[in-house]
Order: C-alpha cells, then sequence, then structure tokens
C-alpha cells in the first residue's frame, strides 16, 4: 500500500510538472522541509505501578514525522512521512506503523488553485468543516480527494472539495468510512462593491455546505411480547431497524463586522438528522452558534465570545466514537484558556459536543511605562472567565430500544442553559519587567472541574473538583547570554488527588544550550502510596535550526488538551529524546 | 454586472443545498422482521409424539454453496438450473444450491399465466446487495472469481471444483424437530471451527421449499418449449430465519479453534407452503464491511421431517 502511495506520488509530481512546463521544472525550484522525533525509553517504576507486562514489553517508543515540500512559482507539492514504532504511550496502537499519510500537488493558474492529494481545510470557525492536526494529540483528520479555491472576482472566495479522511493507516474502502462533500463561499463587501471600499466598517459575509455520504451499517433491536392460545404461550417477536440516514447534511452561515478596533464575528450551523455512536443513535438535529467579540486599542485588549452547542459531534463514519477522536468533520471552537503552566493544566476542558453552553472574557491591560503604576517598563494585568455549563433537555425514551436511540432524544431550546456545570476557570495574571535583569510573573487561578463529565460522559454534579493554584515565575538576566528562571507553583484542592506544589528551575546559555530541573509533589494525595514526587531533569543544545534536548523522569498521568481536544496520557518514566530540526 | 454575479452566487448556493439535501427520515424505527413463534414446553421435545420428527445431518467436509439468482421470465435459467443440479449429482450433494428469485426477471405479470411472485424481502436484498446484473448468475461460497463475485454460468464448474477442493474449515451439525400440532419447526446447529481466522464468522440460517410447479420461460429445445407449464422450481429462497445476512458466533464473531458454538431457533412454518418440501439451509461466512457476509466456509441442509 505504501509504495503505491509513492509511486502515486511521483507520478502526481512528475505529471503536473513536467507536462506544465517541462523544460525549467527544476530552475527556481525550492525544497523545505522539516522533522521532528520524539523518542521514548520507559523504565519500571514501583511508584507508579509500572513494570514490564504493563508496557506490554515496549520498552522503547517513537513517534516522527518529515515534510518534504517543493514549491516552483504556483506548483507546489508536498508530503508527510510518519513512523510510530512502536507509538509512545498514551498513543492508539493502530498508530504502530510507517508511512506517508499525507502528500498533495497543488498549482494555480489565474485565481483557480487546485490541490489533489491529501488536504486541510476549514469553512468559518470549523463548526462544520475542519481538516486539522495536531502532533502532540496524535491527533490528524485530513481529507484526501481534491480541493479547489477560486476566486471569480475581487473579495469572493468559492471553496469546494471532496474527499475521505484519515483513519490510522487504514486505506480508504468503499463502505469503511464516508465521503464528505462540501462547497464553502467568502464574501468580502468591501471589496465586492465600489461604493463601500472606503467606508471604516468592512463586512465579511459567508456560508457553507457540507454533507457526508456514508453506507450504513444495520442496527437492530427486538422486542418480544408473549401471548396465549389454548393455554400455549406464543412470543410475538418484532424486529425493528434503525432506518439510518445515508446523507448527513450540514450548513453554515457566519458574517464578520469590524470597524475601527472593534470585531465582531458570528456564526450559525445546523446539522440535519445524524444518529450516531456519540450521541445515542438520536435523530434530532444539531445546531450550534458562535461569536466573538473584540476590542483592542494600545494597550488594551478585551475579548468575548460565547458558543451555544447541541447535537454536533459530525463524523464521516456513525459508529465512530470514543478515543483518539477519529474523523470528525467539523470542530467545535474551545472557549478557555489554555494556560503554559504545568499544575494550570492539571484540569483541562474538553469540548462535549453532545451539548453545551460556554462563555468567555479575557481583558488585557497594559498600565503604560514610566508611570507611577506601571514602573519603567510597564506592567501588564491580564483577566480572564470561562465558564462551561449544561443545556436544558428534556429526555425522549422510546419503548423499542429502551433508551433515546430511535427518537430524538430530548427537547431543547436554542440559547437554554441547564443547571450543571461542566467548567468554570477564573484567573488572573500580572507581568512586570521590574529591571533589565528582573522579570516576574505571578498568577491566580480558580478552576471548577465537572470530573465526570469531562473525563467519564457521567452527566452528574457527583465528582467535581474545585482547585486554587498560584504561580510565581522570575526570570533573572546574568548577562545577556546567561538567565535564569524559576517557576513556583502550587495546587489547592480537597477532592480528586488533594494538593499538588511544583518547582522549575530553567537556566539558558543564549543560543546553544538549556539545562532545567523540574519536581512536581503530590504532597496531598489522600493515599500515602501516592504522595509520589513527579521528577523531571533535562537539557537541550541548538545548533542552527536543530535542536535536540533529553530529558529523564516521571510523567503524570493526565489528560493533554489543545483547543477542546484531548488525550489522555498514562504515567510513565524514563528518557525522553526530541529532535527537531527544519531546511 | 456585480448585481448579476451575485445572483448568480446566491443561485449556486442554493442549488448546491439541494445537491447535497440530507435525507428526511419519516421514521427512524421500521419493523423490519416480525414473527410469532410459541414456547416449546420442555417435556414434549423428549416425548413419545415429537421423537419420531427429529431429524438430523452431521457436515464434517467441506461443503459448497452455489446461490442461483434467476426469475420465472429468465429463458437461460432453465439451462444453468439442470447444469448445476447435474453438477450437485456428480458431487454427490456436497453442493447445496437454492434459487434466488429477484429482480426484472422474477417480476409477477398479472393476468398471465406467471402471476405468482415468488420473490420475498432476503431475495431483494441479496440481488441488490450484491449487484446481480444479469440472469441467470450465481454467488458461490461468495468468492470472487477473476474480480467478479457474481459468477457467469460458463464457469460455475471452474468455481465450484476450485471450492470443493478447499480444506474443511467448520464441522456443521443441524438438527429440526416439527412440531405438527404447533406447525413449528426447532432447529437447532452446532458448529465446530477445525480452523478459526481472525474474521467475524457468522451464522445464516434460510428456509427454502422446493419442488414448486409453476411455469417458467425457457429457450433450451432440449428441455422444452418456450414456456415449461409444469417446470418444477427447486429449493426456492422463502425467509430467513435469523435475518439475511445471520448473527455472530461467539463474541462479536471471533471464534476459536476447537470450540464449539451452539444456536437455537423456532420457526413457524407459513401456511402457504408445503412443509414436506421445505428445507433448512445454514450457512457460515465471514463479515464484510460493505458485502455483509462473504467467504462462505461451509453449508448444510436439512429436510423436516413431517412424520
Amino acid at each position: 500500500m505504501k509504495t503505491t502511495l509513492l509511486r502515486t506520488l511521483t507520478a502526481v509530481l512528475i505529471l503536473f510538472a513536467v507536462n506544465a512546463k517541462a523544460q525549467n521544472f527544476l530552475e527556481g525550484g525550492k525544497v523545505n522541509g522539516n522533522v521532528q522525533l520524539d523518542a521514548q525509553y520507559y523504565s519500571e517504576d514501583d511508584k507508579l505501578g509500572i513494570t514490564d507486562s504493563t508496557l506490554n514489553y515496549r520498552k522503547f517508543g517513537m513517534n516522527a514525522y518529515g515534510n518534504i515540500i517543493y514549491t516552483n512559482g504556483d506548483f507546489s507539492a508536498g508530503m508527510r512521512f510518519e513512523s510510530y514504532l512502536n507509538p509512545m504511550l498514551g498513543f492508539d496502537d493502530r498508530f504502530e506503523g510507517v508511512g506517508i499519510p499525507y502528500w498533495f500537488a497543488k498549482y494555480k493558474v489565474g485565481t483557480l488553485e487546485m490541490t489533489a492529494g491529501h488536504f486541510y481545510e476549514q469553512f468559518g470557525s470549523g463548526l462544520i468543516l475542519r481538516g486539522w492536526e495536531e502532533w502532540t494529540l496524535g491527533y490528524d483528520n485530513n481529507f484526501y480527494g481534491f480541493n479547489a479555491h477560486f476566486e471569480p472576482m475581487k473579495g469572493v472566495m468559492l471553496k469546494g472539495l471532496v474527499g475521505t479522511q484519515r483513519y490510522f493507516w487504514e486505506p480508504y474502502e468503499a463502505g469503511n468510512r464516508g465521503i464528505v462533500r462540501g462547497f464553502d463561499g467568502d464574501f468580502f463587501l468591501n471589496d465586492m462593491f465600489p461604493g463601500m471600499a472606503e467606508s471604516k466598517t468592512k463586512f465579511d459575509i459567508g456560508g457553507s455546505f457540507v454533507s457526508k455520504y456514508e453506507k450504513v451499517p444495520s442496527i437492530t433491536y427486538t422486542v418480544d411480547s408473549t401471548y396465549y392460545i389454548d393455554s400455549i404461550e406464543w412470543t410475538n417477536q418484532k424486529t425493528y431497524g434503525l432506518n439510518l440516514p445515508n446523507n448527513v447534511a450540514s450548513w453554515a452561515v457566519r458574517a464578520n463586522i469590524a470597524h475601527g478596533g472593534f470585531n465582531f464575528y458570528g456564526e450559525y450551523a445546523e446539522k440535519g438528522a445524524d444518529p450516531n455512536a456519540t450521541n445515542n443513535y438520536i435523530f434530532k438535529k444539531g445546531q450550534a452558534v458562535y461569536s466573538t467579540l473584540s476590542y483592542s486599542k494600545k494597550g488594551l485588549g478585551i475579548f468575548l465570545s460565547t458558543k451555544w452547542i447541541d447535537n454536533m459531534s459530525y463524523k464521516s463514519k456513525l459508529t465512530e466514537s470514543g478515543n483518539p477522536p477519529m474523523l470528525d468533520v467539523n470542530y467545535l471552537p474551545a472557549i478557555t484558556k489554555e494556560h503554559p503552566y504545568s499544575l494550570a493544566t492539571l484540569y483541562p476542558y474538553a469540548t462535549q459536543p453532545n451539548g453545551e453552553f460556554g462563555v468567555q472574557g479575557q481583558v488585557i491591560y497594559t498600565i503604560p511605562k514610566k508611570s507611577k503604576l506601571g514602573g519603567k517598563y510597564g506592567t501588564t494585568l491580564t483577566f480572564n472567565y470561562s465558564l462551561a455549563k449544561s443545556i436544558e433537555k428534556d429526555t425522549i425514551t422510546s419503548s423499542v430500544t429502551g433508551g433515546m436511540a430511535g427518537t430524538d432524544g430530548y427537547t431543547t431550546n436554542l440559547f437554554s442553559i441547564g443547571d450543571l456545570t461542566f467548567y468554570q476557570d477564573i484567573n488572573f495574571m500580572i507581568e512586570r519587567k521590574f529591571s533589565k535583569k528582573v522579570k516576574a510573573k505571578a498568577a491566580y487561578y480558580n478552576q471548577t472541574y465537572n470530573k465526570h463529565v469531562i473525563e467519564d460522559n457521567i452527566y452528574d454534579d457527583h465528582n467535581m473538583v474545585d482547585a486554587n493554584i498560584a504561580v510565581l515565575d522570575l526570570t533573572y538576566k546574568f548577562d545577556r547570554r546567561n538567565s535564569l528562571r524559576t517557576e513556583l507553583q502550587g495546587l489547592w484542592t480537597k477532592e480528586d488527588d488533594g494538593d499538588w506544589m511544583a518547582i522549575l528551575l530553567e537556566y539558558n546559555v543564549s543560543p546553544k544550550w538549556f539545562f532545567s530541573v523540574q519536581d512536581e509533589f503530590n504532597y496531598g494525595n489522600p493515599s500515602d502510596d501516592m504522595q509520589i514526587h513527579y521528577y523531571n531533569m533535562s537539557f537541550g543544545y541548538t545548533q542552527k535550526s536543530n535542536r535536540i534536548s533529553l530529558r529523564y523522569g516521571r510523567q503524570r498521568e493526565g489528560l493533554l488538551c489543545v483547543g477542546g481536544v484531548c488525550r489522555y496520557v498514562p504515567a510513565s518514566t524514563g528518557f525522553t529524546l526530541t529532535i527537531t530540526s527544519s531546511f | 454586472m456585480k448585481k448579476n454575479f451575485l445572483f448568480i452566487i446566491v443561485t449556486m448556493f442554493i442549488a448546491s443545498a439541494g445537491w447535497m439535501s440530507c435525507q428526511k427520515i419519516d421514521e427512524p424505527l421500521e419493523v423490519i422482521d416480525e414473527r410469532d413463534f410459541p414456547e416449546i414446553p420442555d417435556d414434549t421435545t423428549g416425548g413419545d409424539t415429537t421423537i419420531n420428527n427429529f431429524i438430523t445431518t452431521y457436515v464434517d467436509e467441506r461443503q459448497v454453496l452455489l446461490e442461483e439468482f434467476t426469475g420465472h421470465l429468465c429463458v437461460n435459467c432453465p439451462e444453468a438450473a439442470k447444469l448445476a443440479h447435474e453438477l450437485a449429482e456428480e458431487l454427490d450433494h456436497k453442493l447445496i444450491i437454492y434459487t434466488v428469485h429477484a429482480g426484472n426477471f422474477a417480476e409477477p405479470v398479472p393476468g398471465t399465466v406467471f402471476e405468482s411472485d415468488f420473490r420475498c424481502d432476503e431475495s431483494e436484498e441479496l440481488y441488490n446487495n450484491f449487484g446481480i446484473f444479469a440472469n441467470p448468475l450465481a454467488l458461490i461460497d461468495r468468492v470472487d472469481y477473476n474480480g467478479l463475485r457474481q459468477i457467469f454460468k460458463d464457469d460455475w464448474t471452474t468455481v465450484v471444483n476450485q471450492q470443493m477442493a478447499l480444506p474443511n474449515e467448520v464441522n456443521l451439525k443441524l438438527s429440526n424437530t416439527w412440531y405438527p400440532d404447533l406447525e413449528v419447526v426447532v432447529i437447532d446447529v452446532e458448529t465446530e471451527f477445525v480452523s478459526a481466522t481472525d474474521d467475524n464468522y457468522k451464522l445464516v440460517v434460510y428456509i427454502v421449499e422446493d419442488n414448486i410447479v409453476s411455469p417458467q420461460l425457457n429457450n433450451d429445445p432440449e428441455i422444452g418449449g418456450d414456456t415449461l407449464y409444469n417446470y418444477v422450481h427447486r429449493n426456492l429462497l422463502r425467509d430467513a430465519v435469523n435475518s439475511s445476512y445471520g448473527e455472530f458466533l461467539g463474541e462479536a464473531g471471533q471464534v476459536v479453534t476447537g470450540e464449539t458454538y451452539q444456536k437455537q431457533y423456532t420457526y413457524p412454518i407459513n401456511e402457504n407452503w408445503v412443509t414436506e418440501n421445505c428445507r433448512i439451509i445454514a450457512y457460515i461466512g465471514k463479515q464484510d464491511a460493505s458485502l455483509n457476509l462473504i467467504d462462505i466456509v461451509q453449508v448444510a441442509e436439512l429436510e423436516i421431517k413431517v412424520d
């Protein structure tokens, strides 16, 4: 299979390029690329309960990729080579293998750009379609097919695509997953209409349609009832089949209005009946509203966003669910802030596609330089609040399936807010440079985490974690090359694993070297055996665009989330080698 | 000009919405099968009245399944049916045949001698799922031959012999007990895997009716005239006992070599069928994502003993 891919790629490269510009294919061409290799060597650890058998005797894991992209004028082609030998802990076993899961050839003539092969695409904010890839999550839902971008006139951008999606290393075969078709239009009104060209208010409207076709499986339910004829018991057995749709369509409209420092973005999306494993096979339509409002001027930034989502899991295979998330057609934006400090990420938020209401507000204010409060270099204050709650649902139960399956599932009203809190994060950060040598950041976080909802899909409030986190981050520059950064963190909670503290010392000799030691200590764990030091020592070396780092220590278990999409990371002990390089 | 352009774009949007429109589902749950069967009192199983109606067959050699797609309007079908049955004769009936009446050639023609409708839901389902594009065509163990699973008459002998030469993978024991008062047959199936693979195995149990006399078009002068008024239709597919593509053996079809898997079905015989002509056909195949069930590894046929 992989050699076929390679051959296809070569053929595409040759055909596209040779036909177009036979003589100067190599003239003026550029090749770029980058490589990342993460390798881990695991050791047994009594404290964490890790033995060779819990590791399945896989003492070594390596995830690596290399991108190679050739560009020549309006033509480009490239590929990403990946290998998981074996997949590192916390990555699905089905990733094991080597190959080229992504390759493409693209050219542009006039205002039409065509891509053949694999591609990533996004319509609006992604509510009904987004292809993206995130290495640290092991997330990749790239499309494989054709993608076209066309600009028929100034201010109008039309996009169309047809493709199938990546599922580990499994090649597409008729019936093993769906086909995604999509069309999108963006209209920049100020560019389209000369009368609006001078207007200070900028309007951009857009709309998209996406549809998925799939050969549906047969899902049946049997209902028995008994009756008597001449004292003999008879059973009436009815077999019901779920009438699953082969085509599931969705559409979205959006608008962006900008005026001076203000920017408003709003999008509404709807999805037709899409019974699937995530929503428990209900036939209700899905709805989503997402909007952001921001204002910025020198020294001040205000950002507000809100979303309301109901039944919006949209995958190109209806039986697919669980982790890692695969075959997602759409993306539901996360509206919680991602934090840089390790204890502040202990309780991250994962988007709940079956229904959630969310709101976020953030204010960043810089107290001007050389003012009384701002000091010589100015002081930046950041306040952020985010909240995610359930939506109101009145459940409907089917007498045939005994659950929501086969019905509309529940009724709800647009913008209804339920009683159950999924997540709340109130945080405040202050950054100040005291002198040329000293820089400091201090932050406080109060997080409410519904462990049942986020980790176990249990919709109740019986496992809420309320955590307070404080961070102090100090950087001291000895001279132009040498600097020391320290992080002191504390997390206090009465629930879950109890209190934590963390300390980090990082010494930088720029631009070539860094050394760091870190310890996260779960001193408040209710179980004495679990009061563990998660220590780490690492160093790194940079040479031109190459960076090599080696780390030894313990990894604590937990969720790693990027953009509301999460991966479970199991506890481990050992060496980690990371090499990144680009050319 | 720009207004026209906008108009075109809006039209395109609406058109694409129509093109990709979602399916409207009126009835999320549909009854796809309904049957009534009596609870068989335990004490009658071994009783004097029923013991005579017990019959069993045990298959421990490879047998091959030929599913013949046919119809009473198909002129070439009698010749193909004759070939298939001669082949079965030669192979000492290790070739099991049933006919699937579906598609255009099987449609009833009101007001003529071809009024009978021998189609059933399962036959149409097989016909559509396996992309039967002409008659006569057969599926032989549902295997691929020269890139096609739909096998032409001229290749039947070759493919049957090829399948017959394969080693036996499953031993299959099929038993029936007929309860005359209830007009019900209780079917017991026992399978023992001689060599199982990682595939997901399913057991399918069908009921067929043999010796149905009804007109059939013909173009083989050796067999008779253009219309064979008293044509004997053999082993005609009537119904599925456990759905078109059967049910998994073991946990989701995962079976272990050496293990035995048992199933029991209670099936009331339709009053319009002749019970003594009815046969139970049980076969085991492998689950497939798009074709549902392929690669039949074993098949058995058994009559119903009425007295």
